[in-house]
């Protein structure tokens, strides 16, 4: 690895825990200033510097948590040096958390029996469960700043694993933006799981309260001629499910400060699972989505009949279906263009 | 009841309270002229004040946000680089905080 790959990580691990509004400009100028002091040296030696030379100076830089932690403004609850540490725990139980909530969601939904409108009410419940746990973790690094302040013999040396920090625990460098892809934004991202959110709880919330979906139409589905098979049920949870672990998806990485750039494994992952709704329906037992309604008050309309309307239904399924293999076949192959032209940017730089 | 600090820490916190007061003295000084975050850090070490890039880089930021320093990107030696330099406020602050500096330094030269 050569010297500017490891100030590159040293710089991407630094980023992670900077003011996101800042983040950008903060990390162009730390490159500037070390990669000036970085070639003043080498120019000195008349040589690159080795990688234990590399390893010694980002040792006197600092872990990356502490660098980070000076840009942050002043806080009077905790303080700059154990702010990194309360970050970090505080994002990795915000993540474990929304895990966990989410599992025990999805077991209690399978175990026990709920409505729509209870899962709508417990996704509606999970910020203030968020904010509960944020404000202990938070009394609780107050609670330790006041006695590292005041009784600092008889507190752990929070500033102690930062001596024990070794720039080789670097994680590599993410895989690099292609030039002429447009930069992922985190309000743009933010924005869309609010949106995902609003989506997930509408479309939980649409057997019990079906206008939401059909609006006044709603009243002639009960006394319209056709009622919808159990098939069309199970499209519907695939969907939920589809769309609940895409939410949980953007959330782990917006949390997880993994945000910044795609990732293909997940995408295509994503496309695989969206592949199952349209595949529900296309597999449907005698293509049949829709069936005679015994309490119907209003009749077919003239020339209809359900197993056209069937016929109908499955044929625009498969074309859906074709459309979808295609856009993921599409997807694959500029996933692999893209690892083409990652290595090269690597190997050519 | 204030609690005691071992010897080393309480001379610890006093030392780091007393150089932070003239580290931003010798920064706003030293940004009389116009520097880079490198280049300033070089000419404080080579005047005998060595200072932290972990503290140079936040302190210069923050000293901006108050308003007393200006500084702006620009290319130098093919590389993008964030030049600062006092602001008219910068000016003033400094000529009042080195007044200050001078009658303590004066001060305390007399009583010692």
């Amino acid at each position: 690895m050569d010297s500017r790959e490891w100030s590159e990580r040293y710089l991407q691990e630094v980023r992670k825990y900077l003011p996101w509004q800042r983040q950008d400009d903060i990390v162009a100028e730390l490159r500037a200033n070390l990669d000036a002091q970085r070639e003043e040296r080498e120019a000195e030696l008349g040589r690159p510097l080795t990688e234990g030379e590399m390893i010694d100076w980002l040792k006197e830089l600092g872990p990356p948590l502490e660098m980070a932690g000076r840009y942050q403004p002043p806080r009077h609850l905790i303080g700059p040096t154990i702010f990194p540490l309360y970050w970090h725990i505080l994002r990795l139980v915000a993540i474990w958390a929304t895990v966990g909530y989410a599992i025990s969601i999805v077991v209690r939904i399978i175990v026990e029996s709920h409505s729509p409108e209870w899962i709508g009410a417990q996704v509606i419940e999970f910020p203030s469960i968020l904010i509960t746990i944020a404000a202990w973790i938070t009394g609780v690094f107050a609670v330790l700043e006041f006695i590292s302040e005041r009784y600092p013999d008889k507190c752990p040396d929070f500033a102690a694993p930062a001596s024990r920090w070794s720039p080789a625990s670097l994680p590599p460098l993410d895989k690099q933006v292609p030039a002429g892809t447009k930069p992922r934004n985190l309000m743009a991202l933010s924005a869309e799981l609010v949106v995902r959110f609003a989506v997930l709880v509408w479309l939980l919330l649409i057997p019990q309260h079906p206008f939401l979906l059909l609006g006044p139409g709603a009243a002639y589905v009960k006394s319209g001629p056709v009622v919808l098979l159990p098939v069309i049920l199970w499209f519907y949870w695939s969907v939920v499910v589809l769309n609940a672990v895409e939410f949980l998806w953007q959330g782990y990485n917006i949390l997880a400060d993994k945000w910044r750039q795609k990732n293909t494994l997940q995408h295509l992952a994503t496309e695989v699972f969206g592949l199952l709704p349209i595949a529900i329906l296309v597999a449907a037992p005698a293509q049949a989505y829709l069936a005679a309604n015994p309490s119907a008050t209003h009749a077919m309309p003239s020339g209809l009949s359900i197993a056209e309307l069937n016929h109908y239904m499955f044929t625009g399924f498969v074309v859906v279906g074709v459309i979808k293999i295609v856009q993921f076949a599409w997807d694959i192959w500029k996933a692999r263009m893209g690892e083409r032209n990652s290595l090269r940017a690597v190997l050519l730089p | 009841m204030i609690p005691q600090l071992p010897p080393d820490l309480l001379f610890e916190n006093l030392r780091l309270e007393l150089r932070r007061g003239c580290l931003t003295l010798a920064v706003l000084a030293q940004l009389r002229q116009e520097h880079y975050g490198y280049t300033l850090r070089k000419a404080l070490t080579e005047r005998g004040l060595a200072i932290d890039e972990s503290t140079l880089y936040p302190l210069l930021r923050r000293l901006e946000l108050q308003g007393l320093l200006v500084s702006e990107w620009r290319e130098e030696d093919k590389r993008n680089k964030r030049f600062y330099r006092l602001s008219a406020q910068g000016e003033t602050t400094f000529k009042l905080l080195l007044a200050e500096w001078q009658s303590i330094n004066t001060a305390v030269n007399n009583i010692l």
